[in-house]
């Protein structure tokens, strides 16, 4: 009996794909409600709570918080957040490197370089509530022990 | 949906930080409602990464926030003019324009008032069919508690007030106000766990409540007349069901300088039901349906009472029955 090829194929890409190497490397995801206040100077205070309950306008920030907890380095490290239908994207949060952005889930980019067609049938340029998947490709190699975050903000509809 | 398209109307070469950016095109999402009250919001990233030149992958915990109900109201007197009714009319409704602007399910509280007195919720009904005009046989009454059922977000429910026929003659206003059923306040006042799916609800810009008015003025008349109704359904209950027999009793009312020539009472039969024949009255005594020498007649859609030369104050009371269809 003769083997398909394209099973072949399948077999070898799980092979690549097994769990054995992500064993050192942790992440956690969170989710914060932004709460502005108005402080007795005048000036506007941004308070991070953790949030289970938001409401349609509310500002929410989604941080990833990655961890090497193997003996080796990490290279290559990319982290890809699907935006929830529900939130509009608006940037990278305070004191995170800015994440490339998708409109389609397949081309990445700064958003000035993307185009969407609107319903004129015209391309126009993106805009931030076109963005549907965030990515932030981490340039240098994790070393062991090391540890890093990002995070977006976004607005619920 | 998207309708995605690369490399489309000339290339952008920006150099980014992990190699060159193609100029990336797909189609615009349509503009979203506000996200359902009660609704979650699940999140999940994945990270893809290399040790010692092997790739794998690894996705994140699953985050889950659950939508809050936001409480708004708008609500709009329909028809922008005075309302001119007569005295003693007793069905003129006044249409308003009830709008969950919110985005959870809720019902509402009405209160309608005429001249800063609160009217009773009897005279608030549903215009089912959205007509503008008082039909007792096919709008609803509003339940006891003076609240409409719940709408879903952004549903709309065209509502009729009912000018009391005690109105006095003169200027007035009739004014209506809708609050949500789970609370109201100033925007942003919270009401924990008390939304959709337990999710919390918080008032918004509107404050939850909302208010609309019409003017109107009421005119004393010569001769008026009141129309009243009473409903018997087959099972003796009051609903207006088909098979229901409905009793129009029309009291008609001249007035001490009133000089009416060759005066007729006509009505015509309301649309979904059938005139029920022989059933015609003038104060008691019964008129034949054809159009022989008394003074009563039915035309196959209407009631014609001839009421002759009237020169002083006189009331007669006509009665005729249907059957709702």
């Amino acid at each position: 009996m003769r083997f398909p090829i394209g099973l072949c194929t399948a077999v070898a890409a799980l092979a690549v794909a097994a769990p054995a190497f992500g064993a050192g490397l942790t992440v956690t995801n969170t989710v914060f409600a932004q709460q502005r206040s108005t402080a007795a100077d005048g000036t506007t205070k941004i308070a991070l709570t953790p949030a289970t309950r938001v409401t349609p306008g509310a500002r929410v920030v989604y941080q990833l918080a990655y961890r090497n907890g193997g003996a080796q380095p990490i290279e290559g490290l990319t982290l890809n957040n699907p935006l929830p239908q529900e939130l509009t994207y608006r940037g990278p949060a305070q004191g995170s490197p800015a994440p490339e952005v998708s409109v389609d889930g397949q081309n990445y980019g700064p958003l000035a370089a993307l185009k969407v067609r609107g319903s004129d049938g015209g391309w126009h340029a993106a805009r931030a509530e076109d963005v549907t998947h965030v990515r932030w490709r981490i340039a240098n190699a994790l070393p062991a022990g090391s540890t890093g975050k990002v995070a977006f903000e976004a607005v619920l509809k | 949906m998207k309708a995605v398209s690369t490399g489309h109307g000339g290339s952008i070469a920006r150099a980014v930080a992990f190699g060159a950016a193609a100029s990336l095109c797909a189609a615009a999402s349509p503009a979203l409602a506000l996200g359902s009250a009660g609704a979650q919001i699940d999140n999940v990233a994945s990270l893809q990464f290399a040790i010692e030149g092997h790739s794998a992958s690894i996705s994140s915990n699953l985050v889950t926030t659950r939508v809050g109900e936001i409480l708004d109201v708008t609500l709009r007197a329909l028809g922008t003019s005075t309302v001119e009714v007569s005295t003693g009319e007793a069905d003129r409704g006044v249409p308003f324009l009830l709008t969950n602007s919110g985005n959870g399910s809720e019902a509402f509280a009405l209160n309608a008032t005429v001249g800063g007195t609160a009217l009773p919720a009897s005279t608030l009904f549903i215009d089912t069919d959205r007509n503008g005009a008082f039909d007792p046989a096919i709008d609803t009454p509003i339940s006891a508690c003076g609240c409409t059922p719940p709408l879903v977000p952004g549903a709309t429910l065209q509502l009729l007030v009912i000018i009391p026929a005690a109105t006095q003659a003169g200027s007035g206003v009739l004014s209506l106000q809708a609050r949500s059923g789970t609370g109201t306040g100033a925007p942003g006042t919270l009401f924990a766990g008390r939304g959709d799916n337990g999710a919390d609800a918080v008032v918004g810009a509107t404050g939850a409540a909302a208010t609309a008015e019409t003017p109107f003025t009421a005119t004393e008349a010569d001769a008026s007349v009141v129309k009243s109704q009473q409903v018997v359904a087959p099972d003796g209950t009051s609903s207006p069901v088909s098979g229901a027999t409905i009793t129009y009793r029309l009291e008609v009312v001249t007035r001490s300088n009133a000089r009416l020539t060759a005066a007729q009472l006509a009505d015509t039969i309301p649309a979904g039901t059938t005139y029920l024949p022989g059933s015609l009255q003038i104060d008691g005594a019964a008129l034949s349906d054809a159009n022989d020498a008394d003074n009563g007649r039915f035309d196959g859609s209407s009631i014609l009472v001839a009421l002759g030369d009237i020169d002083q104050p006189t009331t007669r009371v006509v009665t005729f029955q249907v059957k709702i269809q």
